[in-house]
């Protein structure tokens, strides 16, 4: 299956490369581009099953990394493999506090990190400030295209290996129930973090790529919330939890923004996305691959990992019951008496 | 960096003032939260739906002072409406749902308030409220005294439905145990779209406030949601009074810091605030959250 995939991706990375038209290039490497990011969102999201509202933030890191190490005279493939360095680095320091609590302050904290790096690298004298960085351009567009298609097959092939090996296993029980799983002595903070830290990489990579190809990055590009939102329609419409389904969620949605940002504006673009969530919301909460009948990450946790543990069982029960990979174990203590009044 | 005595009481009683306004808007992200569960990622989309609104009744000659029962009715209905035949639609579906749905709403919102107001900053000023009241070495505008009181009467307000009033006791009942509200004759849909009309009535009317004290642009939205949601993560979840103390500390650090270090650091320090706590007490400051 993931043969078929990857080669499929990789053809149309070379068809498109053979075609030298810089419209067909520019199109396929934005798609590649997107495909890397939406499986990053995927590996926290879908499989370790944490919302995270600043995955972006890795993004501008590669892209930063990579232009301030080219503009210190290092060579353009030492930058591009120092960014999924760095962001790592990040996700580590972020992740090991974060991680351990429940998700809702998650995704709180990558959101409000990924805006105060954005601020932080705005005022940031040997960043360019709110200029940003202008590159030499280094790889040409084919290069470009090489390096984004490289990109995404890297995290196509992450979450491949994640969803076939016994560390997806490991996340599978994390995410469908934590006392299970540390019950079974899965190290629940430990495979968390190392999920973070993986997820960090294909988009740093992409961060970086992306730098030598725009030639200049700028705080209000790369650390654009937009993106992270774009990661999330692709990865909910495509099915959190399944490489396939985010793969053409990512198609999907990228295909729809070329028609959209052509024909009519930026704006209704962002208005259909916004509308796009909400109606796969109530119609197809499970995603494309749902219907494929791919495993993907039922809605249904994704919403109780964002409660504290106390609140989970009220949740889960006032819904209908006899959702099976949500055992009725944590129906939790009442929440604390108030004061009487 | 010069720390002066003016200088920094000044800085305090405009942190003051501004912590109240931000309070306002975090107990309702707040209430929703410890009420139905619902993170609502479109709050600060809402605030700047109330200061636009007092814009346009600006723009429209009505001073901001008397339309802020309007925005807030206005935030009203829309929360009661969008809770009542949206909402509680999908909140019997997978929770993932109303998170989502929200999100969405989130990134369509400022698209439709750029479509509507156009994409620029606005501010809205009001001759006789920006005389200054000077007090010693503090000057304080008008247009300031009264955004805090105000606030406060809006929060004692808010603090008085929810401890002291029947209505107050369903919510606190139904965030204690939604089943057992409901067979004791609380009914739950109704009073979760009460919850998210004061939510938005709290936000719309922070939006107000903060409309005559700041400029502000169709799509700052994000960026009050993220205040609000540290603000409530600081004072703990679902517990309105830590909202309030956690909302003025934020607007003392923030103005603060903004007078003192400049204010390209206050978003470093207000994050390097969450981290650490998140680290020590992640139920809050005042460890009361959930």
């Amino acid at each position: 299956m993931f043969l078929i995939i990857a080669l499929a991706v990789a053809l149309v990375g070379v068809v498109a490369g053979l075609t030298h038209s810089a419209y067909a290039i520019r199109f396929t490497a934005n798609l590649m581009m997107w495909i890397a990011l939406a499986q990053s969102l995927n590996t926290i999201t879908g499989y370790v099953g944490r919302v995270d509202f600043g995955h972006v933030l890795f993004f501008g890191v590669g892209a930063y990394t990579a232009a301030f190490l080219v503009l210190h005279g290092y060579p353009w493939w030492v930058a591009i493999l120092c960014a999924p360095l760095v962001a790592m680095l990040v996700a580590l320091v972020l992740g090991l506090p974060t991680l351990r609590l429940h998700g809702a302050y998650f995704a709180i904290a990558t959101w409000s990190f990924a805006e105060a790096l954005r601020q932080i690298v705005l005022n940031t004298k040997a960043l360019g400030a709110s200029f940003g960085l202008a590159l030499p351009s280094a790889l040409g567009y084919t290069g470009t295209l090489t390096l984004m298609t490289l990109t995404a097959l890297l995290a196509l092939g992450l979450n491949w290996a994640i969803e076939r090996s016994g560390l997806g296993l490991a996340f599978n029980t994390i995410r469908n129930n934590e006392l299970v799983a540390s019950s079974f002595g899965v190290d629940v903070v430990k495979y968390r973090v190392l999920g973070y830290v993986l997820s960090s990489i294909p988009a740093a990579l992409a961060g970086a790529v992306y730098a030598f190809w725009i030639n200049y990055v700028y705080p209000d590009d790369v650390f654009h919330g937009l993106k992270t939102d774009q990661m999330f329609v692709m990865t909910l419409l495509g099915g959190a939890g399944s490489f396939v389904g985010v793969l053409i969620g990512s198609v999907i949605v990228v295909a729809v923004y070329e028609v959209l940002w052509t024909f009519f504006s930026e704006q209704l673009y962002l208005v259909f996305l916004g509308i796009m969530l909400m109606v796969i919301v109530v119609f197809m909460p499970n995603g494309i691959a749902h219907y494929m009948g791919l495993r993907t990450y039922s809605a249904r946790q994704l919403l109780a990992s964002l409660l504290p543990p106390q609140l989970r069982g009220a949740a889960a029960s006032s819904k209908e019951r006899g959702e099976p990979q949500e055992p009725p174990t944590n129906q939790g203590p009442a929440p604390p008496p108030k004061k009487p009044s | 960096m010069i720390v002066s005595g003016p200088l920094l009481v000044q800085s305090i009683i405009d942190g003051l003032v501004l912590g109240l306004i931000y309070s306002i808007a975090a107990v309702g992200l707040s209430l929703a939260f410890g009420v139905m569960h619902i993170i609502n990622v479109a709050h600060g989309d809402f605030i700047i739906l109330g200061s636009l609104l007092t814009y346009t009744f600006y723009t429209a000659g009505l001073n901001p002072l008397l339309s802020l029962p309007l925005v807030g009715a206005v935030g009203a209905i829309i929360g009661y409406s969008l809770q009542r035949f949206v909402v509680n639609r999908i909140v019997a579906g997978p929770p993932l749902a109303t998170l989502v749905f929200f999100f969405g709403l989130a990134i369509a919102l400022p698209n439709i308030y750029i479509m509507i107001w156009g994409p620029f900053s606005k501010s809205v000023t009001v001759p006789y409220l920006a005389k200054a009241l000077t007090v010693g070495p503090v000057n304080l505008s008008l247009a300031r005294v009264a955004s805090a009181a105000i606030a406060l009467v809006t929060i004692a307000a808010t603090l008085f439905v929810y401890y002291r009033t029947r209505l107050g006791l369903a919510m606190r009942a139904t965030i204690q145990n939604r089943e057992a509200a409901a067979l004791f004759g609380v009914n739950v849909s109704s009073i979760y779209a009460l919850v998210l009309a004061m939510s938005l009535v709290l936000a719309t009317l922070s939006g107000g406030l903060i409309a005559m004290s700041l400029a502000f642009s169709p799509v700052q939205g994000p960026l009050y949601t993220l205040l609000t949601f540290l603000i409530v993560v600081l004072g703990g979840m679902g517990y309105p009074l830590g909202s309030i103390v956690a909302g003025i500390l934020m607007g003392l650090i923030q103005s603060i810091a903004a007078t003192f270090l400049g204010p390209a650091y206050v978003y470093a320090l207000m994050f390097l605030l969450l981290y650490i706590v998140l680290l020590i007490s992640p139920k809050g400051l005042l460890r009361r959250g959930i």
